[in-house]
C-alpha cells in the first residue's frame, strides 16, 4: 500500500532581486524526500530559513513546485484539475499560526465553517447547519460559538475554529504550520490534546510544523529535521529527540531549554547563524557550522542513510554511506 | 548579602477604561542583587511587561502608578523627566523583544552603541568609538571594526540583539531589564544570546530582571523566579524550588502544561477557564474561577507565606501549613 502522501525530490527556488536589475536563485528546499502514513503525525522543525514553511505550501499546493513530485493517495498532485483539485483540497487542509488572518472578521464563526461545507457540498443544505455545530463541538466549543465574530475570541478559540474550519470537509491530512507559536502554554496545550484527539479519533493525518521542539517531541510520532532547504535527519521522535546523529539535529536538541534548572545546558551547543540561502554552502550545507566536518563535506552532498532500523541520518561522518 | 540593586514596593499599575479601572499590576513586591538572574513568568496579559515599563518610565501619562521602585536606594517612581533620562541607559538599562525596534534603521549599529556612550559619558566621540568597537566584539559580534559602521538590515536578528545588549550595557548599568530578549530568536541563537547575558551578568554584577513567558528559559537561566497572574505575584522562589516543588495552584497548573516527551501521548493538565476581566474591585484570589483547590477564605485577598524559601499568596498552602496535621 502506498503512503499517503509521497514527496519524491522535490525543489523550490524563488528568484529575488539583486542590484539593479539583477535576479537571484535561491533554493528554498533542495532535493526533499518524505513520506506520511495515513493516520500518523510527523512533526517538521527547523529554524527561520530552513525552508520548513516553503514545503508546508508545497505540500498544500500553495506554492508550485520546480522539480520532483509530489503524490496524494498514489496520484500525482501536480497533474489534478478541476474536480481533481478540488477534491484534493478538501482532503489536505491547511491550518496556520495566526488564525485571525485565515478568518473573515465581519463573518461570525458558524458562517465561516459553513462557507467551508458549502465549497465541498458535504451533506444537504438544511443538514450544514446541524453539521456546524457538530464541528464546533469536535474542538470543544459550545453551540453559541457559532455567532460569535472572530473578535470576540480568544487566541486559543479562533485556533479551534480554524481546525472546526479545516475539519469541514473530512480532510485525511491536516498541514499545520506553526499552529500554537502565537498560544500562551495553558491555552498550547488545550490545542495540542485536541490535535492529538482528531489523530486518534479519527485518524488524521497531520504535517506538523514547528519551531519549537518540545511541542513537537510531545505531538509527534516521526519528526523530520531540516536545515538550510534539506532533510539532514529523519525517524522516530523518540529517537531523533534522544539519540540524534546528525551534527546539527544534536545541536538543536542540545539547545532546547528545558523547563528543570537540574538540565542546564553549560555550553552553547552551536556557534555562527545560519547561512543565507541566496548562496549556499557546497556539499553538506550545515559544513561551516559543523563541528566535525571532514574534507568531503565541502564537496559531495550527503545522502540519508539509515543509522538504525527506520531512522536516517545525511552526514558523512555519522551516517556514511556503505 | 549585596544589597539589592533594584527593589520594587508594593508597585501598582492602574489604567483608566471606559467602565471602571484595570489593575495591570497590583501591589508587587519584588527585588533583585548584584550579579543575580530574577526571571519574571507569566502568560500574556499577566503584567509583566506593563511592570518593566513602570520600572524605567515609560508608561503613559494617563497610568496610575504606586507604590515604590528605587534602584540603588534611590527612589525613581515621581523622578523628573530629566532624572529619568540621567538614569535610563546609564544605571537602568532595558532590552526588548524585538531588536529591530530598539535600532533606527538609518544610522550605523556603531554610532548607536557609541550615542548610548556619549549621552551619559564626558568622552571624545575617538573614545566612544573605541569603548563601541570593544562593546561590540564583547557580545560576539565578529569583525566589530569593520562591521561599525553596517546599517541594523545588514544584521541578522539575533547580532541585532548583541548590539542592543552592546548598547544597553555600554555605561555598565545597575539594573538590566529584558523582556522577552529571545522569543523573536532560534533555539540555537536564543542559546548564544542567554549565554551572553548570563555571562555579561556575572562579569560585571548587573542585576537582570529577565521577563519571559517561556518557563524553558526561566529555568535555563534564572536564580530567582517570580510568577505573575492577572497583575498579581502569586509565587517567588529560588528556581529550583519553583520548578521542583511549585505550591501556588497556578504555577502547578502552568508546569503540568508544559509538554513533554515523557506524556506523550498522554494528554497535558489544561486550566479551566480564562483569565479573568480586571476591570473593577477585585478583592479575593485573582485565580479563584479556575482554582481546582478553592475555598470560602478565597474571596478575600490571599496573605504571603513562606514555605521554604518559596514565598506564595495562596489560602489553601496557609491553610496547609498552619495545619500540618490535616491530611490532604
Amino acid at each position: 500500500m502506498s503512503p499517503l502522501l509521497e514527496i519524491e525530490n522535490i525543489t523550490k527556488t524563488f528568484a529575488v532581486p539583486s542590484g539593479i536589475f539583477g535576479r537571484q536563485r535561491v533554493s528554498a528546499v533542495d532535493g526533499v524526500s518524505l513520506e506520511i502514513e495515513a493516520g500518523e503525525v510527523l512533526g517538521l522543525v527547523g529554524e527561520s530559513g530552513s525552508g520548513k514553511t516553503t514545503l508546508a505550501r508545497c505540500v498544500l499546493g500553495l506554492t508550485p513546485i520546480n522539480g520532483g513530485a509530489i503524490r496524494f493517495d498514489g496520484v500525482d498532485v501536480s497533474g489534478l484539475r478541476r474536480s481533481g483539485l478540488r477534491e484534493f483540497r478538501r482532503r489536505v487542509q491547511p491550518v496556520f499560526q495566526d488564525p485571525f488572518a485565515s478568518l473573515d472578521p465581519r463573518w461570525t464563526v458558524g458562517r465561516s465553517i459553513r462557507e467551508a461545507l458549502d465549497s465541498y457540498r458535504i451533506g444537504s443544505p438544511l443538514d450544514r447547519d446541524k453539521r456546524v455545530l457538530e464541528l464546533l463541538d469536535r474542538v470543544g466549543l459550545s453551540d453559541q460559538y457559532a455567532g460569535r465574530l472572530p473578535r470576540q475570541l480568544s487566541g486559543g478559540q479562533r485556533q479551534r475554529v480554524g481546525i472546526a474550519a479545516a475539519l469541514a470537509g473530512g480532510p485525511e491530512l491536516i498541514v499545520a504550520d506553526e499552529p500554537v507559536s502565537a498560544l500562551d502554554v495553558s491555552v498550547q496545550a488545550q490545542v495540542l490534546n485536541l490535535v492529538a484527539d482528531l489523530q486518534r479519533d479519527l485518524g488524521v493525518a497531520v504535517l506538523f510544523v514547528a519551531h519549537d521542539l518540545s511541542v513537537v517531541e510531545h505531538i509527534s510520532q516521526r519528526v523530520a529535521v531540516m536545515y538550510l532547504g534539506r532533510i539532514v535527519e529523519i525517524g522516530a521522535a523518540g529517537e531523533v529527540f534522544t539519540a540524534p546523529q546528525h551534527p546539527y539535529s544534536q545541536a538543536l536538541v542540545e539547545a532546547i531549554p528545558y523547563p528543570d534548572p537540574a538540565r542546564r545546558s553549560t555550553h552553547v551547543p552551536l556557534s555562527g547563524e545560519i547561512p543565507s540561502p541566496v548562496n549556499p554552502p557546497d556539499g553538506c550545507r550545515f559544513n561551516p557550522r559543523c563541528p566535525i566536518t571532514i574534507d568531503i563535506c565541502r564537496s559531495l552532498r550527503p545522502t540519508l542513510e539509515l543509522t538504525s532500523e527506520l531512522h536516517l541520518a545525511a552526514c558523512h561522518v555519522n551516517a556514511p554511506s556503505s | 548579602m549585596n544589597a539589592a540593586a533594584l527593589v520594587l514596593t508594593d508597585l501598582q499599575v492602574d489604567f483608566d477604561v471606559p467602565g471602571g479601572r484595570v489593575s495591570a499590576v497590583d501591589r508587587v513586591t519584588l527585588s533583585v542583587r548584584p550579579g543575580e538572574v530574577v526571571g519574571l513568568v507569566g502568560e500574556s496579559g499577566c503584567g509583566k511587561s506593563t511592570l518593566a515599563n513602570a520600572v524605567m518610565g515609560l508608561l503613559p501619562q494617563q497610568a496610575h502608578v504606586s507604590g515604590s521602585v528605587a534602584v540603588e536606594g534611590e527612589e525613581i517612581l515621581g523622578a523628573t523627566d530629566h532624572r529619568l533620562r540621567e538614569l535610563r541607559g546609564n544605571r537602568i538599562a532595558m532590552i526588548f523583544q524585538d531588536p529591530s525596534t530598539s535600532l533606527d534603521p538609518t544610522c550605523s549599529v556603531g554610532s548607536q552603541v557609541a550615542e548610548t556612550i556619549l549621552a551619559h559619558r564626558d568622552i571624545g566621540k575617538r573614545q566612544a568609538r573605541e569603548r563601541a568597537i570593544e562593546l561590540m566584539s564583547e557580545v560576539g559580534i565578529p569583525d566589530a571594526r569593520s562591521r561599525f559602521s553596517d546599517p541594523p538590515h545588514r544584521f541578522s536578528g539575533g547580532m541585532r540583539q548583541r548590539i542592543v545588549i552592546a548598547a544597553a550595557l555600554a555605561n555598565d548599568p545597575t539594573v538590566l531589564i529584558a523582556d522577552e530578549p529571545t522569543t523573536a530568536l532560534d533555539v540555537t541563537i536564543q542559546a548564544q544570546v542567554l549565554s551572553l547575558i548570563t555571562r555579561l551578568s556575572k562579569n560585571h554584577g548587573t542585576a537582570v530582571l529577565l521577563i519571559s513567558h517561556d518557563l524553558g528559559v526561566i529555568a535555563q537561566v534564572a536564580h530567582q523566579v517570580g510568577v505573575m497572574y492577572a497583575g498579581q505575584l502569586v509565587e517567588q522562589a529560588p528556581v529550583d524550588q519553583l520548578f521542583a516543588s511549585p505550591q501556588h495552584p497556578y504555577t502547578r497548573a502552568l508546569l503540568a502544561a508544559l509538554p513533554s516527551a515523557h506524556l506523550q501521548p498522554g494528554r497535558l493538565a489544561v486550566i479551566p477557564g480564562q483569565v479573568p476581566d480586571l476591570v473593577g474591585d477585585l478583592p479575593g484570589c485573582r485565580f479563584l474561577d479556575r482554582c481546582a483547590v478553592s475555598r470560602s477564605e478565597c474571596i478575600r485577598r490571599p496573605v504571603p507565606v513562606d514555605v521554604n524559601s518559596t514565598r506564595v499568596s495562596c489560602w489553601d498552602v496557609a491553610d496547609r501549613i498552619s495545619n500540618p496535621t490535616v491530611a490532604r
